[in-house]
């Protein structure tokens, strides 16, 4: 790294600059980034195939066949992941900054912890879910070995994996990356092995014929539920392209493998847990392990997939931790303060696992209501805006003359356009109870809840630019001399 | 595992008045440094993303999807 070469600092210091290049907010230079072509292709691989894919494969299963299902998965994963790469993906590799920053340039300073509390939400939703499968599939084993255990084991399980996740998670990122390179491996082999089986097993006609679990009447809205989960699954992958991002060396490895591996490979491993969830009718797939597979091979699967969801859930509690540290207040905190504040919100896991495990597509459908206007503003800012580009300087200044400190470090035109994002998603489907208005069914919510704050946003920015930009607009380009921080804010 | 691996895990030194102001130090000047050298980069070397590249992925990852999507149903 080239922060080792610098003459004159102190081991401290070195350390210091290390640790807020590995962990921190540092925008990183092009030689600190690991991801060529080949590596970006591979670590958005080994996101993609996790244990979120059996549980959003489940999801689907409720609404649709396997045609369907695995025609909605394959699309709108691609339309979500489009949506949700580009502008962060180019801005993140261009400047080597991470998502929560990236977002000041639209959002203000204290506007983007907005996108702040959305990241926690989403990222600790899925982690409290994986957890309930941890827990379910704790009780399955137990069950399959003859003992007869109540649900209150879920719970217990749940407990129990926060605990090995605070255990993980404070040890570092070196113990994940250990257990990550074996699991990422692991369960693709797996993966492939239960289509195996269940081709075998059950044959594609039989597959193909199956009809899903709990359908609505309309085969309509069914299908567009279907693409409105996966085009939300491609969505809630938005803090995880800036990190991925921000460590490629060029734009190209910043785009293509990210729309590639999370939203194609993910869609077909997504759709083995669907195949599976329909044929045993199931679409718990801690459920599903033991009939497709055999009690040897089933159990080992059931086994594997638990330790694969910790490993899950400490690197989101990981991501939760780091990205707690723009937070003022929690910036100088252990390491463990934060990894304790992170676990917190799954707490309630622990105690009401059923009920929030069967609320989990609607939690999945909620990650567009909280998604598709930020990456719809974000875009229309990055793209048509600021033609792709952004003031390095200012993102780290908290002055009020800096230019995205805005109002007050609130920029109330992209927030006002963010809300109204939420209430164009809500007036097209309430993702609670799925209730829709008549053009969902042609629509979605996902994309007009994407569209429409991103157009009233460019209008409002074409019409009243802020203050700032106006001057960046009749200055010379690269007039300004070297940048200065005012109040930085690292 | 000690502070002797500070890399390891985030924020496991001892929060303290004095370091904090060296961190803040040495995190501003740092910043400064950055700002400098990405201001020198070329463009071009974090790789081009050209207007094919645009309509490839416009295309292929977004009008296609939705026009199979539609022809599905």
């Amino acid at each position: 790294m080239s922060e080792e070469n610098q003459p004159g600092l102190s081991a401290d210091q070195q350390a210091i600059i290390r640790e807020e290049t590995l962990y921190g907010r540092l925008p990183l230079l092009p030689e600190e980034r690991e991801y060529g072509t080949l590596g970006a292709n591979a670590t958005c691989f080994a996101y993609a195939v996790a244990t979120w894919c059996f549980l959003e494969g489940g999801y689907m299963a409720d609404y649709l066949g396997a045609v369907d299902g695995l025609i909605c998965l394959v699309t709108g994963s691609l339309i979500g992941l489009f949506l949700v790469t580009m502008a962060p993906a180019l801005a993140g590799q261009r400047y080597g900054v991470e998502a929560i920053d990236y977002t000041k340039t639209a959002f203000g300073q204290r506007g983007s912890r907005v996108l702040l509390v959305f990241y926690l939400i989403n990222q600790l939703g899925w982690t409290g879910l994986i957890l309930v499968m941890f827990g379910n599939g704790v009780r399955n084993i137990l069950i399959a070995f003859g003992l007869d255990v109540g649900t209150w084991v879920v719970g217990a399980g749940v407990l129990v994996g926060i605990w090995l996740c605070y255990f993980l998670v404070t040890r570092g990122v070196h113990w994940l990356n250990i257990s990550n390179a074996y699991l990422g491996p692991g369960l693709v082999i797996l993966v492939l092995i239960m289509f195996y089986l269940l081709l075998d097993g059950h044959g594609w006609e039989k597959i193909a014929a199956a009809e899903p679990l709990d359908p609505f009447e309309n085969r309509w809205m069914n299908y567009m539920i279907g693409m409105e989960l996966s085009i939300a699954g491609g969505l809630s992958w938005w803090g995880g392209i800036g990190f991925l991002a921000r460590n490629t060396r060029t734009r190209r490895s910043s785009v293509y493998p990210e729309i590639i591996q999370l939203g194609l490979v993910m869609a077909l491993v997504c759709s083995v847990a669907l195949f599976s969830s329909l044929v045993i009718r199931t679409s718990d797939p801690t459920e599903w392990m033991i009939p497709i597979g055999g009690f040897a091979m089933g159990l080992a699967a059931l086994v594997f997939v638990a330790i694969a969801n910790i490993s899950s859930s400490a690197i989101s509690i990981f991501a939760s931790g780091l990205a707690l540290r723009h937070l003022r207040v929690l910036r100088a905190r252990p390491w463990w303060h934060l990894v304790l504040w992170s676990l917190v919100p799954c707490l309630p896991f622990v105690f009401w696992p059923t009920e929030l495990y069967d609320m989990g597509s609607n939690f999945l459908t909620y990650n567009g209501t909280l998604f598709a206007p930020v990456v719809g503003i974000l875009f229309a800012d990055f793209v048509f805006l600021r033609r792709q580009k952004l003031n390095l300087a200012a993102i780290f200044d908290d002055d009020p003359s800096s230019e995205y400190y805005y109002s007050r470090g609130f920029h109330w035109p992209a927030l006002i356009c963010l809300a109204l994002g939420q209430v164009v998603y809500f007036a097209l489907l309430d993702p609670m109870t799925y209730e829709a208005h008549g053009a969902f069914l042609y629509l979605t919510a996902s994309l007009p809840a994407a569209v429409a704050p991103a157009i009233v946003y460019l209008l409002w920015m074409k019409l009243f630019p802020p203050h700032r930009v106006r001057l960046e607009e009749a200055a010379p380009a690269g007039g300004s001399g070297a940048p200065r921080l005012a109040q930085p804010n690292i | 595992m000690t502070d002797e691996m500070p890399t390891d895990r985030p924020g496991t030194g001892k929060p303290s008045a004095s370091h904090e102001a060296l961190r803040s130090e040495t995190l501003n000047a740092e910043l400064e440094r950055r700002f400098e050298i990405f201001e020198h980069i070329d463009d071009d070397d974090f790789g081009r993303f050209t207007g094919t590249d645009w309509a490839i992925c416009t295309v292929a990852f977004f009008l296609l999807p939705i026009v199979i999507a539609w022809w599905a149903l």
